[in-house]
């Protein structure tokens, strides 16, 4: 219960039916909210069009030119099979960016139902909410570890373990704001007006419960993606040689010494991608939230 | 109120500005008023005229995103120009507050005993228990049963008449010279609201101490100010005694509120009348009457010139081109 | 009060039961023959039946489930498929090493956390605020595993002052164990530190902003006891229950961090029980970690509601 009161109470925003765009154009006037938007843009154009852009194939290996440092031709250097760091961070974010969005779309799909029923059906509720409490009891990469045993390692089981574990907190939001909208005079007077259950969930909860999705959702992507980093990075996620940011940096542990920039360059991707993730979030909850805007 | 050595308290030009988002705004509009010792002075107006605006600015308890000028002269000295610590040690001291929300005005997770004591330990350095045993007296004193079991308890424990009665009780607990009372029966249930004021009333008999009473409810004012002064889009528009103020209104502002007041004796012809349009809000001080827009007397000068704070038929203070000089029917 | 204790605590009973059956389902659908999977690299047919037998594969799944919880609250968790000992015994070898490590980053998360929150809500609109939501923004999105690397290119290798592996108890040399902690425990707290301090940001800027913070400055308080005496004990109720909820973050955090630093606590046992498809032992893991954390949340919240009294005195406030 208490859980559900802070979940609430951190990301609640009061929809007003309307008021995204102009939430958006207040998000862009914030300089750092405009800035990580373009990061994120540039980094999501960068990963679909990874192809296009990388200078050479993620597994091209040149063992004449192994373990060399950052230069005009390898901007982020090579590795010790002298693959292009530049072109594999490029086909990395392309793994990051995938699981990121397919893991909290999955979580939506799960979540959002659940949460409605267990926020208008008061008789749901408690067996929904024990359901959560037994997926919260295992953290996130615990259950990412059995997942990985049962599914085998991939970048399926990464995207499932990931969005499972972020199906909690996407029930809680929904369910906290089901609660919240029902008790609203026009749900009243829809109801009133004969409106069936589904209409309700629908056309009046539903659409209003948005926008503390989308908040929920900007602390969830960047998330995700440090999630894929961290199985990948343990190797549970994408196997090599298809290049992921995580995994890149497992392999580079033995080279430390040798080839520093191989574990400076995917990092710093990871880190430009969730930071300019979290600014834009940032922005975007203090625009949606109008107690912020108040203050 | 005239110059002389007998003010408590001297508001002059008082003019405060926020800065929003969305621009500034003018709060309080060169406001001037005085209260002398032991009276009780009512601030009345619509919310959003700046009355409470003005109760904080008195002791600097705005935000820092307000801009305050005029001068602020309590007890010799000017307010605005002492040092944050200075003011310190006249709130809670010499100047003490009760607001409207005894809920979210009281610290919840802190027990009443503390939140009494704590004004006790500030001011008069008292240890633990004589400022417990203290606290109890004045709980007492505001009419609070069992007062040591109270001590012990928290603000969601009280009803709100109770919160209300222990904010009071810390508002008195120094015997302030001035208590600023900001709207203190509004959140309370008519039946409470009686018993307040009551204890308000004993109290300034007891330690003589003036009150600033903040209200927009007129028969609270008609219950304990002696005199009155009417706030209007940030300026102070009217000034008089409370039954003058009541039986010969010379603002039309004035005489629309008492207009809306439901009184049967009085509205045989046409029942409760409500003012029509809104209190503006204003972003600089325009030259002309800020009411004019919702009187129906206004003409051109209304629209384009600053009325003054000058005697009426009357005799109050107000502030119109046009003052009214009948009396409301009895 | 009485009420909500029971409440909670069948809560979790419920919880336990229902966390147990997924786990033993778990095990049930990994793929292939389960005696297989628990086999390891075992290959003997008369051991496989052994351990067919030994599981009681051959009853009902009930039974099977009954016997596996049964045998689980005796403390008995199985055999490694890989060293051929207890499982039990090795968690119970690893995890004072995991406790002393997640201690020492719980108490650097809630002193850097604690204390940057604070200095950005109260000095409101200068470089200190700046400075603490910057580094707060970092700690959120730089991963853990690579800040490990960072930290162990810089302190270990560029300028080794510091060793970048190991463990030596607390008990056995307090100072030794300190230099050993340090770059791990930094590294485990830097993510809480950062949920802390924006947790409490916001929470101080909600209590700051609130009637009887004016109150407070209207009886005359000084800027340290409205701040720390009214402010911060409001905060402090949240900020206890958000650090409850994140020690699940930071059982996650100790897997990656005891990896990087090659701690041998429960973290590394579970990558390696991975690696080497030791499912005895991941079974074990999984049960220890979900009690364990089950029995955290029952007491953060049996904790909230001995510091709010609003529900701790006279109600069902939630």
């Amino acid at each position: 219960m208490t859980v559900l009161e802070l979940t609430t109470a951190d990301t609640a925003a009061a929809a007003v039916p309307g008021s995204r765009r102009r939430a958006l154009r207040r998000v862009l006037r914030n300089p750092l909210a405009a800035v990580g938007l373009v990061v994120v843009v540039v980094a999501v154009l960068a990963a679909l069009l990874a192809d296009l852009v990388a200078p050479f194939p993620y597994d091209r290996t040149n063992f004449g030119a192994a373990l060399q440092p950052p230069s005009p031709a390898h901007w982020f250097g090579t590795d010790e099979l002298g693959r292009d760091q530049f072109s594999r961070v490029l086909f990395g974010l392309r793994a990051s960016v995938g699981v990121g969005v397919l893991s909290v779309a999955l979580s939506l799909a799960v979540g959002v139902p659940l949460g409605l029923l267990s926020g208008f059906y008061g008789w749901l509720d408690p067996v929904i909410s024990r359901l959560t409490d037994t997926l919260l009891a295992f953290p996130f990469l615990v259950l990412a570890v059995g997942l990985a045993a049962i599914l085998g390692p991939s970048l399926a089981t990464a995207t499932i373990a990931i969005g499972v574990a972020q199906i909690p907190a996407i029930i809680r939001v929904t369910r906290g704001e089901t609660l919240r909208l029902r008790g609203m005079d026009y749900v009243a007077a829809a109801v009133a007006g004969g409106a069936g259950d589904g209409v309700l969930l629908r056309r009046h909860i539903l659409p209003n419960a948005v926008n503390a999705l989308i908040v929920q959702a900007t602390v969830n992507v960047p998330a995700a993606i440090l999630g894929e980093a961290v199985l990948s990075f343990l190797g549970l996620g994408l196997r090599p040689p298809n290049p992921s940011l995580g995994g890149m940096l497992s392999s580079a542990e033995s080279l430390f010494r040798d080839g520093p920039w191989l574990v400076v360059f995917p990092g710093v991707a990871i880190v430009l991608l969730t930071l300019a993730l979290n600014l834009f979030g940032d922005g975007l909850r203090d625009a949606l939230d109008p107690r912020e805007v108040r203050r | 109120m005239k110059p002389g050595s007998d003010r408590l308290l001297d508001v002059e030009e008082l003019t405060v500005r926020f800065g929003t988002e969305d621009g500034a705004v003018l709060a309080v509009d060169a406001a001037s008023f005085a209260l002398g010792p032991g009276e009780v002075l009512a601030l009345v107006g619509e919310s959003g005229c700046g009355k409470s605006v003005t109760a904080l600015a008195l002791t600097g308890l705005l935000p820092r995103s307000a801009a305050v000028s005029g001068r602020i002269t309590f007890a010799g000295r000017n307010l605005p120009g002492l040092a944050e610590r200075e003011l310190r040690r006249i709130r809670g001291r010499d100047i003490a507050y009760v607001f409207q929300e005894p809920m979210t005005s009281l610290n919840p997770v802190l027990t009443v005993g503390r939140q009494i004591g704590e004004v006790l330990r500030r001011h008069q350095g008292m240890g633990g228990s004589a400022a417990r045993r203290r606290a109890a007296e004045l709980l007492e004193l505001v009419g609070i049963p069992l007062p040591h079991r109270r001590l012990g308890e928290y603000p969601h424990q009280l009803s709100g008449g109770m919160r209300q009665r222990v904010m009071i009780a810390m508002a008195v607990a120094c015997r302030p010279r001035l208590l600023v009372a900001d709207e203190p029966t509004t959140a309370l249930d008519v039946t409470v609201q009686a018993g307040i004021l009551d204890v308000l009333r004993t109290l300034r008999a007891e330690i003589g101490t003036a009150v600033l009473l903040i209200t927009h409810d007129l028969g609270v004012v008609a219950d304990i100010a002696e005199r009155v002064v009417v706030m209007y889009a940030g300026r102070t528009i009217e000034e008089a005694h409370a039954e003058a103020l009541f039986a010969r209104p010379s603002h039309p502002y004035t005489r629309g509120l008492l207009d809306a007041v439901p009184n049967p004796a009085r509205h045989a012809d046409g029942g409760l009348r409500e003012i029509p349009g809104r209190v503006p809000v204003l972003a600089t001080s325009p030259d002309a009457c800020t009411f004019a827009d919702r009187c129906g007397h206004a003409d051109g000068v209304c629209r384009t010139r600053r009325p003054a704070f000058a005697r009426g038929p009357a005799g109050h203070l107000v502030r119109c081109w046009h003052p009214l000089a009948v009396p409301v029917p009895p | 009060m009485g009420r909500y204790v029971l409440r909670r605590l069948v809560e979790s009973a419920v919880t336990f039961v229902l966390a147990t059956i997924v786990i033993f389902l778990g095990v049930r659908a990994l793929p292939g023959d389960p005696v297989r999977a628990l086999a390891g690299e075992e290959n003997d047919p008369q051991a496989l039946a052994e351990i067919r037998r030994a599981y009681g594969l051959d009853e009902s799944i009930v039974v099977q489930y009954v016997r596996y919880v049964g045998r689980a609250l005796r403390g008995d968790l199985g055999t490694s498929a890989r060293t051929r000992l207890p499982v039990a015994e090795t968690i119970g070898h690893a995890l004072p090493v995991t406790l002393q490590l997640a201690a020492f980053a719980m108490v650097v998360a809630v002193l850097i956390g604690l204390s940057t929150g604070i200095v950005a809500s109260v000095r409101r609109r200068t470089a200190s605020e700046w400075a603490a939501n910057t580094v707060a923004l970092l700690g959120l999105s730089i991963p853990v595993f690579w800040f490990g690397q960072m930290v162990i290119l810089l302190f270990a290798i560029a300028y080794p002052v510091l060793p970048a592996s190991g463990f030596v108890s607390f008990f056995s040399d307090p100072v030794q164990s300190l230099r050993h902690l340090l770059l791990p425990g930094l590294v485990l707290g830097s993510g809480l530190a950062a949920v802390i301090m924006r947790q409490t940001r916001s929470a101080m800027l909600e209590a700051l902003g609130s009637d009887y913070i004016r109150t407070a400055r209207a009886k005359g308080l000084g800027g340290a006891q409205v701040v720390f005496g009214h402010a911060l004990r409001n905060s402090l109720i949240v900020v206890t229950t958000i650090v409850g909820l994140q020690l699940g973050a930071l059982i996650s955090g100790v897997v990656v961090t005891e990896q990087i630093f090659v701690v041998p606590g429960f973290g590394k046992l579970i990558v390696d029980g991975v690696l080497t498809r030791d499912y005895p032992m991941i079974q074990g893991l999984v049960l220890v970690t979900a009690t364990a954390y089950i029995a955290i949340n029952l007491l953060v919240d049996l904790l909230y509601s001995v510091i709010d009294p609003r529900i701790r005195v006279g109600g069902a406030v939630l």
